[in-house]
C-alpha cells in the first residue's frame, strides 16, 4: 500500500502526466469512433465541470444552473451560424462572453444572499432559460430543436471527422485546464477560496469579496458557454432537452465525485460520470439508481471526493469514525488489559 | 490639537433596544497600546467591528489620521493600513498556513490579469517574494514548521498565532487584536503578547488589544480603556484604573 502510495507521489507527477497525454494522444488511433465520441462528450463535461468547479468548489457558491449557461452558449452560437452565417470562431467567442453576461446578472443578487438561496436562484434561472428555449418558436424552434447547424470549421479547416474533432476539443481542454489552474494558484484564485472559506476574514484582509464571487461566476459560466458552442457545432442538432436540470445535477456530481476544490478533480469527475452509465449498460432498467448510490456510497466513505481536500469536506466519512471507533475501543481494550495485569 | 491614529467620537451603537456600545469617545495615538477591557457582553467587540467598518455606528464618527472614515467598508480599511484579528478566529481552514499569510498580503501583490493566466516571469518573481515574506511572517510566530498544513488541521493556539502573522503581514499602522489569547494557556499567552510588544516597538504601529488577562494587560497597554454595559467607566493609565474605585467595584473587585 505505501509503494502504491509513493508511485502517486509527486515525485513522479511528470512521468504520469507524460504517461497520460501519449495515451491521450494514441487514443484515436487505436480507438473505435463510438470510443472517440465518448471521449469526446468526456471533453465537453470536463469544461462544464471546471467551470463549475470554480464556482462550487473554489467559490463556495452552489451553482445549480450550470447546464443552463451551457443551453445559453449553444443557442448564440447554433442560432448566429443558422441565421446569420456567422463563422465559427465569432459564434464560439460571442457564446462564451453571452454565457458570461447571464452568469454576471445572476451572480449580482446572489451577493446578498446565503450559498443555500444561490442555488434556488441558479435553479430559478435554469427553468426560466427553459420556458423560453421551449416557448420562443420564431427563434429557438421550441421543442423541435435547432438542426443542421454546420460542423466546426476553424481558419478553413473543417473538423467533421471523428478524430479531428477529438484532438480540437483535447487542446480546448488542455488550454482551459492550464489556465484555470493558473488562476486558481494565483492572488485570484486565493481570493476566490478565502471568501469561500471566511468572507469577513477575506474582507479584513482587503479582498473584495463580492468582486471576486462575480468574478469566479463570470469565469465559470463563461466557460459553460464555449462548451455549449462546441457541443452545437460538434452534434449539429440542440434541443432544449440537452440543457434540463438534470444536466446541471450531473455537473454538480461530476464536481463532487472529483472533490471540491480540485480542479484535477473535476476532470476525473466528468470522466466517471460519462462513463459510468455506458459501462453499467447492461444493468437495463436497473441502471437509473446507481448514480445515485454512487454518490451516497461517496458522501459516507469520502465527502471530500477523489481528490478533494479533507480540509474542505470538514467532517470525516463513516469510514473514519468507524476507523475511529476502532481505535478507541483497541485502545481501551489495552488499557484494560494492562491494569487487569497490574491486579494480578 | 494634534491627530489622533484613529479617534472614535461618540460612538453609539445600537441593535434595536440593544445598546452595545453607547457614547463611547476614544483615540489611540501613533506607538501606543490601546487596552479595551470590560466584563462579558460589554460591547468591546462590538466597538472594534466599528471601527473597522463591520457595523454602521447608529450615531458618532471614527476618524484615522484625521479623516473620516465613518461606514467605509471593511475590505476598504487594509488599505489605509488598518488590520485586524477576530475574538472567533476567522482564518481560511481549508487553505494551507501559507496561502493564509498570502491572501493577506493580497493588496501588495500586483499582478495583470496576463500574469495570473500565462504565469510569466513578473508573477513568477512576485509570487516568490510574497513566499519569502510569508516565511518570515510565520517564523516570527513560530508557525514555519506547519507552512503546507490546512490552516483547519493545526491547533487552537497555533491558529491563534497564524491569523495574527496574516494580520502582521499587511504592515499594518494600527492593528486591533480581540482577545488575541482566549483559549490559549498562560506561557502561550505570554508569550504571544511580549511578541505583540516587540513587533508594536520595532515597527512603531499603534495597537488596540482586547482582553480578558488583566495582569498583562496592566503591563502592556499605555492606556486602558474600561467598559460596562456599552459604556466608559473608565479611562487612563493602567496605575489610575488599578486604583479606581468604580472601576474595582465593577471589575477587578470581582477576582
Ligand atoms: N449583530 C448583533 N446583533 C444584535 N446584538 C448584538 C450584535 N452584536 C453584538 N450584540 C450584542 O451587543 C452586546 C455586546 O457584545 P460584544 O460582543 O461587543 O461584547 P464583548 O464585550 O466583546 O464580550 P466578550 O467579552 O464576550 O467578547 C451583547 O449583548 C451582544 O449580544
Ligand atoms: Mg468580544
Amino acid at each position: 500500500m505505501e509503494q502504491i502510495k509513493k508511485l502517486f507521489s509527486a515525485k513522479y507527477k511528470r512521468f504520469w502526466l507524460a504517461l497520460m497525454f501519449v495515451c491521450l494522444i494514441a487514443a484515436p488511433f487505436v480507438t473505435s469512433n463510438l470510443q472517440k465520441r465518448v471521449m469526446t462528450t468526456i471533453f465537453i463535461y470536463c469544461l462544464l465541470s471546471m467551470g463549475n468547479m470554480l464556482i462550487s468548489g473554489h467559490a463556495g457558491m452552489l451553482n445549480m444552473g450550470q447546464a443552463a449557461f451551457y443551453g445559453v452558449g449553444a443557442y448564440i452560437a447554433a442560432i448566429m451560424q443558422l441565421n446569420y452565417g456567422v463563422p465559427f470562431i465569432l459564434c464560439f467567442i460571442v457564446a462564451g462572453l453571452g454565457a458570461g453576461l447571464c452568469g454576471f446578472l445572476v451572480s449580482i443578487p446572489c451577493l446578498r444572499l446565503d450559498t443555500d438561496f444561490l442555488s434556488l436562484i441558479t435553479t430559478a434561472f435554469s427553468y426560466i432559460f427553459l420556458a423560453i428555449v421551449r416557448n420562443w418558436m420564431s427563434v429557438t424552434r421550441g421543442p423541435m430543436g435547432l438542426t443542421a447547424i454546420p460542423p466546426i470549421e476553424l481558419f478553413g479547416y473543417k473538423f467533421s471527422g471523428a478524430t479531428s474533432i477529438y484532438f480540437l476539443l483535447l487542446g480546448i481542454v488542455v488550454v482551459c485546464y492550464i489556465l484555470m489552474n493558473n488562476i486558481v494558484n494565483s492572488r485570484i484564485g486565493r481570493a476566490i477560496q478565502a471568501t469561500r472559506d471566511d468572507s469577513i476574514g477575506a474582507q479584513s484582509v482587503g479582498v473584495k469579496a463580492d468582486l471576486y464571487k462575480v468574478l469566479a461566476f463570470v469565469i465559470g459560466t463563461t466557460l459553460a458557454g464555449f462548451a455549449g458552442a462546441l457541443y452545437a457545432s460538434y452534434i449539429g442538432y440542440i434541443s432544449p432537452n440537452n440543457f434540463v436540470y438534470d444536466t446541471s445535477l450531473t455537473i454538480m456530481q461530476m464536481c463532487i465525485i472529483g472533490g471540491l476544490g480540485s480542479m484535477p478533480g473535476s476532470i476525473i469527475g466528468a470522466a466517471f460520470f460519462v462513463v459510468m452509465p455506458e459501462l453499467i449498460r447492461p444493468l437495463a432498467v436497473y441502471r437509473v439508481g446507481v448514480g445515485g448510490i454512487i454518490m451516497i456510497a461517496f458522501m459516507l466513505f469520502r465527502p471530500q471526493g477523489i481528490l478533494g481536500s479533507r480540509a474542505f469536506a470538514c467532517s470525516t466519512g463513516i469510514q473514519e469514525k468507524l476507523k475511529q471507533k476502532h481505535m478507541e475501543w483497541k485502545m481501551r481494550k489495552q488499557r484494560a488489559e494492562r491494569a487487569g495485569e497490574g491486579v494480578r | 490639537m494634534s491627530e489622533h491614529v484613529m479617534e472614535a467620537q461618540n460612538i453609539k451603537m445600537y441593535f434595536g433596544g440593544v445598546h452595545a456600545v453607547d457614547d463611547i469617545s476614544v483615540y489611540v495615538d501613533k506607538n501606543e497600546i490601546l487596552g479595551i477591557i470590560g466584563p462579558n457582553g460589554s460591547g468591546k467587540t462590538t466597538l472594534v467591528n466599528v471601527l473597522t467598518g463591520i457595523y454602521t455606528p447608529t450615531e458618532g464618527k471614527c476618524l484615522f489620521n484625521g479623516q473620516d472614515i465613518t461606514g467605509k467598508k471593511l475590505q476598504n480599511m487594509t488599505g489605509l493600513g488598518i488590520a485586524r484579528t477576530f475574538q472567533n478566529l476567522r482564518i481560511f481552514k481549508a487553505l494551507t498556513v501559507m496561502d493564509n499569510i498570502l491572501v493577506g498580503q493580497h493588496l501588495t501583490i500586483s499582478n495583470s490579469p496576463w500574469d495570473i493566466l500565462f504565469h510569466g516571469k513578473h508573477y513568477r518573481e512576485t509570487e516568490r517574494k510574497a513566499r519569502e515574506r510569508a516565511m518570515e511572517a510565520l517564523e516570527l510566530v513560530g508557525l514555519e514548521k506547519n507552512a503546507d498544513d490546512f490552516a483547519g488541521a493545526i491547533p487552537y493556539g497555533a491558529q491563534k498565532r497564524l491569523e495574527l502573522a496574516r494580520a502582521l503581514v499587511m504592515d499594518p499602522r494600527l492593528l486591533m487584536l480581540d482577545e488575541p489569547t482566549a483559549g490559549l494557556n498562560g506561557v502561550e499567552s505570554e508569550e504571544l503578547m511580549m511578541l505583540v510588544k516587540e513587533i508594536q516597538q520595532r515597527n512603531q504601529i499603534s495597537i488596540i488589544l482586547i482582553e480578558h488577562n488583566m495582569k498583562l494587560m496592566m503591563k502592556l497597554s499605555d492606556r486602558v480603556l474600561v467598559m460596562d454595559a456599552g459604556r466608559e467607566i473608565a479611562l487612563g493609565v493602567p496605575a489610575e484604573i488599578q486604583s479606581n474605585p468604580v472601576v474595582i467595584k465593577a471589575y477587578l473587585g470581582e477576582g
